[in-house]
This record gives C-alpha cells, structure tokens and sequence, in this order.
C-alpha cells in the first residue's frame, strides 16, 4: 500500500526534485551544526528533513487506490496531520524539553529549592543568574537540567567549601556554554533524525570545557581535582567488599 | 558484667559496628564527627563512613535529618534503637526468616526447643 502511495509521489519530478534537494540541504544543514555546534543548525536540519514527508502528507488525494478507512481521513485528517506534525512535534518536544523536564526533576528528585553561601558566591563569580536545588542523597552528586544546579547533601556533607564552589563553578560552566541546550537538541535529532547516528554522544570535550570554566574562575584546577578524587572514592566505597 | 555480648560479625561489617558503638555513646553524629573519632583508631577515609553510614539509613538501622548550617546542608545520623533494641530486632528479622522460609517446621522446632528448655 505504501509503494501505492509512494511511488506516483515521486513519479513527479517537481516531488522528485523537492524531496533531493530538502535532503541535501539537510544534509548541509546537519553538517554545519556538526561544525559550528549551533543549534538553529539542527532543527533547520530537521526541518528540512522532514518537509518532503509533510509535502507528501498534503498531496495524497481521496481517489488514489488507498484503504477505505484512510479515504475517509485523507483530505480533511491526514493532511492536516501532516501539516502541523512538524512544528507541533517539536515544538511538544521543546516544551517538554524546556518546561517540563526541569519541574519533573526537582518534583522527582524531591529538590527544594536552596539559598547557599558557596553557591552564591560561584554563580555570582560566573555572573550566571541560576537557582540551586537540593536533594536527598549521601552520595555527593550534583548535575544541570538547563538553567537549574541540582546538587545532592552530599556535595556539602563532604566536600570542603572550596571543592563545593568548584563543583558549582562545573555545572555553571555547563549552563554558560549551553551544554543542556545542545543534549536536548541530539536528543531531538535521535528521535526525528536518521543522521542522528552520526553525533557524537561523547560528552568529554562539554566536561573538559566546564573543567576549564571552573578552573578560569577559581585560578586553578586543584579543587576540583580534589572534588572529583572523593567523588570517585565514594563511587569506590559504593563496591561490595569495599568496607 | 558482660552476660551477653552480641555477635554481629555476620550482620554488620567491623566498620559498621564501630560506627554503631560511636552512634549508640553520643546518640546522634555528623558524618565528620564519626570520621573524627574513627581515624584515631584506624586508617579510614570519610567517603568510606558515609557509604557505610547511607547503607545503614537504608537498612533502617539508623536516621538521618538535614542540618542547614553556615557551611550548606549536612547529614545528622541518630541510631534507630538502642543497643538491645537493635538486638532484639536482629533475632526477631531471623526468625521471621526462618518461619517465613520452613513454616511449621520452624514453629514446630521452637516449641520443641523452648520445651525441652523447660
């Protein structure tokens, strides 16, 4: 049934030549994210990417030899499907992305949101403008969902106040070079994508950048050398027959 | 007097014990605190105790509550029962085990037991 639907689509070189030169440009736009790692690059990749499917979705008339019931939604359900899926896809995504996950994650997490001496300090030193969530744990972990710092009782519990700001520095160095906004958008591509096959999922050059934040800042890396020696020590203690 | 010393070898590790001994003297200790008084007596690292110390938050066999201080927020660990209490719980999850496991064969053998014990 596909190939019915398919195949006079592309019969027509005007379809035949849309659908070439979206792809190719997709496939410049992909590339030049890849290069630049700028982000608008990525959903005009994926745009462009799926523009021949949306086209296609807009072309597919009543009286070809199709199922009964899709006859019944081609032209007033199917097409319009096919109109809004792109921007409505994504930009669901997006939402979810930006608005939703960081609230499921502090109400997951059990966060609260914090007011903390050290904290303040290294946001204010990286003139980043972030609130600080807390959570229940012993380990000391802390991470970034877009522009919130979550750190465990841990981090405080253990580390010394210089190691804390170091730690803070890290993640805020994450928010600076929009480290956050560059995953959800890979993250996007994995879904939508097939050359999302392509990116990287190595994220050490995004550690090593907010490494070098830190250490900009603080003027060196000894403390979040130290940070990272007791965060590995209590991942070491973590194994059974360790204590 | 020492009528009955607890055996808890196969239960908890040394470690373990020792920080039970330090939480059941001073009630209640900060994961420093315990660090402080554990590496006067043997070489061990304060990563090492708040392992130990969140796997025995999640046996249940101690608490813990948030301090907020001047420094940020810290773990305050209090023993969940005393030194009999804890005990008396140890046997009691042994034998729980054990019925739960053999049935009436175990109900049966402590009555035996606890009759020929008369």
């Amino acid at each position: 049934m596909a190939s019915n639907l398919v195949i006079p689509y592309l019969a027509n070189p005007t379809h035949f030549l849309l659908l070439t030169l979206s792809w190719l440009s997709a496939v410049w736009c992909f590339a030049q994210w890849k290069r630049t790692n700028t982000v608008p690059w990525a959903y005009l990749h994926l745009g462009l990417f799926l523009l021949p499917f949306v086209h296609f979705a807009t072309q597919i008339q009543c009286d070809m030899e199709i199922v009964p019931a899709i006859m019944i939604m081609c032209t007033d359900y199917l097409t319009r499907i096919g109109l809004f899926m792109l921007p409505l896809v994504i930009g669901l995504t997006l939402f979810i992305g930006y608005a939703i996950f960081p609230r499921l994650y502090v109400f997951s997490h059990r966060a609260t949101r914090a007011a903390n001496r050290v904290y303040d300090h290294a946001a204010a030193a990286a003139a980043i403008n972030a609130p600080l969530y807390v959570f229940d744990g012993q380990e000391p972990k802390a991470f970034t969902i877009f522009n919130r710092v979550f750190a465990s009782v841990g981090v405080f519990d253990l580390l010394t106040r210089k190691e804390q700001e170091a730690v803070f520095l890290h993640e805020l160095g994450h928010i600076a070079s929009g480290a956050n906004i560059q995953k959800l958008s890979r993250w996007i591509l994995t879904l939508f994508s097939p050359l999302a096959l392509f990116t990287s999922r190595h994220t050490a050059p995004e550690e090593e950048a907010a490494d070098a934040f830190a250490a900009r800042i603080q003027g060196t890396t000894k403390h979040l050398a130290s940070a990272r020696r007791k965060i590995r020590a209590y991942h070491h203690h973590l194994q059974p027959n360790q204590n | 007097m020492k009528a009955h010393i607890a055996n808890f070898n196969n239960i908890l590790s040394p470690l373990e014990k020792d920080i039970l001994d330090i939480l059941w003297k001073r009630k209640s200790c900060r994961v420093r605190e315990i660090h402080g008084v554990l590496k006067t007596k043997r070489a061990v690292a304060l990563s090492s105790i708040a392992v130990l110390l969140d796997r025995l938050h999640h046996k249940n066999i101690v608490a813990r509550t948030i301090e907020t201080a001047r420094g940020g927020m810290r773990y305050v660990y209090s023993p969940t029962h005393d030194q009999k209490g804890f005990e008396k719980s140890v046997v009691e999850n042994a034998v729980n085990k054990l019925i739960e496991r053999f049935g009436t064969v175990a109900v049966t053998y402590f009555e035996q037991r606890f009759n020929h014990g008369k």
